[in-house]
């Protein structure tokens, strides 16, 4: 019977991949003092849980999203809205920020997901694009464009503040470890194959009786989920914000996170955040280079690794653990 | 308790795929749909699986109407199929895929999935034990279970496709040219297992090109048109059937011989 199984392999492996990257990430949330780097690091992982979203909803089941920012938005708002305005406790406002953008997603994915490629690339545009206008124009709760929303309270729970960089950053390492949990529990399931199966042949996974539309629903709505946590960790993070954080623009960097990271791992995802949140802060020096150079090497990982940066790290890592094992 | 189609028509704007066909189909029996090129057999094979809609006439499977059901439902009933090109999933192994055939041998929800509900466990390892069931009766061995299905020769992904379909332990299966492109080998290895899956009491739907193997593995056919049924019954009776003989098998003792 021992030999049943790389496929349960394949989910010890990605849980053994999770408790080491829990571990580095306490070490750094302990250790590093530093709160210009430790800031980064909380933008790259507040981005890699919205980018968790999209992986599973363009990589997996391969819808794409363009609207990944609007639900990054409504998070953030629905934390200030609760915190400042309603004086909720912050961890209402989080579970609001995950429940409401995915009931919200539901509902616009029943009528989006009619359509298909680039239709539905359209589509979700249009309504990441109507969403930034609300942000923008809705200022008795949003403040707008100027001033945006003033002085989100720190997350705090059971008495204990995360103030200040180091516990910010341990806050969100904390919910990127759980994103990352469910998303791997998610994709070692029946539920996870079925939504890899329909990417390739929406008719051929509904003749083994998977309930193509049904599934699609719930994974846009899981993405959405998964944006407003990140857009709640936001909110605390930033304090201060305004609408700019939430145009489209944020929508088309989270999903070249999730296509330079790797649509075919969830590792991807983090890759692809850091590399998109941290290169442009390394570049700093190259001042009016900087761009250059950050397209150029954008444009060459596309091309050397087209797969991604993070399967390719994963696949070399697995290799060299196999190469361990058989010594 | 049987597959019954009674009176089907598609049209297609001004052509009229299937035209009031008729046909029965038994636990236990290969029941083929033969005919030329655009004769309307996978539009047929297409209203039994339910990616098509007719416009006219009834599917009934084992008493239940099933005419306007979608085809996710029709799986729960214990119907499905393979495809004409194998209908393979990109970047999923032999064994996942196979897998995904089982899906609803499993209970889990989306939300017992996102925590990892204990009974997942056993359900995956059950599902993976059932796909290996249907790679064993297939007849394909464990070192190709981790290759990437898609990247297999022909003969093999034909397999994956029926083991795939195996694994929801259907009652019907419908086979839309599963000879297709392969070697009188493997031909012979594909017909074979098909008498064996009819022999265990399901209900088998064969379109084939591949004359010799229909008529050897047959005991019902169905010949189709330009839409329309031009004859049915058994293969003695049809290849004697000048009808048939004109419109598709030739004569006797000359192309069919040499298909």
């Amino acid at each position: 019977m021992k030999k049943h199984s790389f496929i349960a392999n394949e989910r010890r492996r990605d849980l053994l991949i999770l408790a080491g990257l829990a571990a580095v990430m306490l070490i750094i949330g302990i250790g590093v003092r530093n709160s210009y780097y430790l800031s980064l690091l909380t933008y790259a992982s507040i981005y890699s849980i919205a980018a968790l979203g999209l992986f599973l909803l363009f990589g997996y089941a391969g819808q794409i999203s363009l609207a990944q920012a609007a639900f990054f938005g409504m998070g953030a708002y629905i934390t200030a809205f609760s915190t400042l305005n309603l004086g909720l406790a912050p961890i209402i406002g989080i579970v609001a920020a995950i429940i409401l953008p995915g009931l919200v997603g539901w509902l616009v994915s029943l009528q989006l997901l009619k359509l298909a490629t680039n239709y539905l690339a359209m589509a979700t545009l249009a309504f990441g694009t109507i969403s930034f206008i609300a942000f923008s124009q809705l200022h008795a709760v949003t403040g707008g464009l100027d001033p945006g929303v003033i002085g989100v309270p720190p997350f705090d729970l059971l008495g204990i503040s995360f103030r200040g960089p180091g516990p910010t950053f341990s806050l969100v390492a904390i919910f990127l470890v759980l994103t990352l949990l469910v998303t791997i529990n998610l994709i070692h399931s029946r539920i996870g194959r079925a939504l890899r199966a329909l990417r390739t042949s929406e008719v051929a996974a509904a003749g083994l009786g998977i309930d193509v539309v049904r599934y699609k629903v719930i994974v846009f709505a899981l993405a959405a989920s998964m944006a407003g946590l990140a857009g709640a960790l936001f909110a605390h993070l930033q304090t201060n914000f305004n609408a700019s954080s939430f145009g489209v623009g944020l929508s088309i960097e989270l999903l070249l996170m999730v296509v330079l990271g790797s649509v075919f791992t969830p590792w991807g995802a983090l890759f692809g955040a850091a590399f998109v949140t941290l290169l442009p802060a390394a570049l700093e020096d190259f001042d009016h280079y900087k761009l250059l150079i950050y397209g150029g090497i954008m444009t060459f990982s596309m091309i050397f690794v087209p797969d991604g940066l993070g399967k390719a790290a994963i696949d070399s890592l697995g290799d060299a653990l196999g190469r361990l094992g058989r010594k | 308790m049987s597959l019954e189609v009674s009176e089907v028509s598609k049209r297609y704007g001004g052509l009229q795929a299937v035209n009031a066909v008729d046909l029965v189909a038994l636990p236990g029996e290969v029941t083929s749909v033969i005919g030329p090129n655009g004769a309307g057999k996978t539009t047929l094979l297409n209203i039994i699986s339910g990616t098509v809609v007719p416009n006219h006439g009834t599917t009934k499977l084992f008493g239940e109407d099933i005419t306007t059901i979608p085809p996710h439902k029709r799986a729960r009933h214990g119907l499905t199929r393979t495809y004409q090109t194998p209908q393979l999933f990109e970047d999923m192994t032999v064994l996942e895929t196979v897998m995904v055939g089982a899906h609803l041998t499993g209970r889990s929800s989306f939300w017992s999935a996102l925590v990892r509900a204990p009974f997942l466990r056993q359900e995956e390892a059950a599902m993976e034990e059932c796909a290996r069931q249907a790679l064993k009766r297939v007849r394909l061995s464990e070192n190709v279970f981790r290759r990437e299905a898609l990247v297999l020769p022909y003969g093999y992904q034909r397999r994956v496709e029926i083991a795939r379909a195996l694994a929801m332990n259907p009652r019907v299966l419908l086979l839309d040219e599963p000879a297709a492109g392969l070697n009188s080998i493997e031909t012979g290895e594909i017909a074979e297992l098909i008498c064996e899956l009819a022999a265990d009491g399901m209900i088998i739907v064969l379109v084939e090109h591949d004359m010799s193997m229909v008529m050897e593995i047959s005991q019902k056919i169905i010949v189709m048109n330009f839409g329309t049924k031009i004859a049915d019954g058994t293969p003695a009776a049809i290849q004697t059937n000048q009808d048939v003989i004109d419109a598709y098998l030739g004569t006797p003792h000359g192309e069919v011989e040499h298909a």
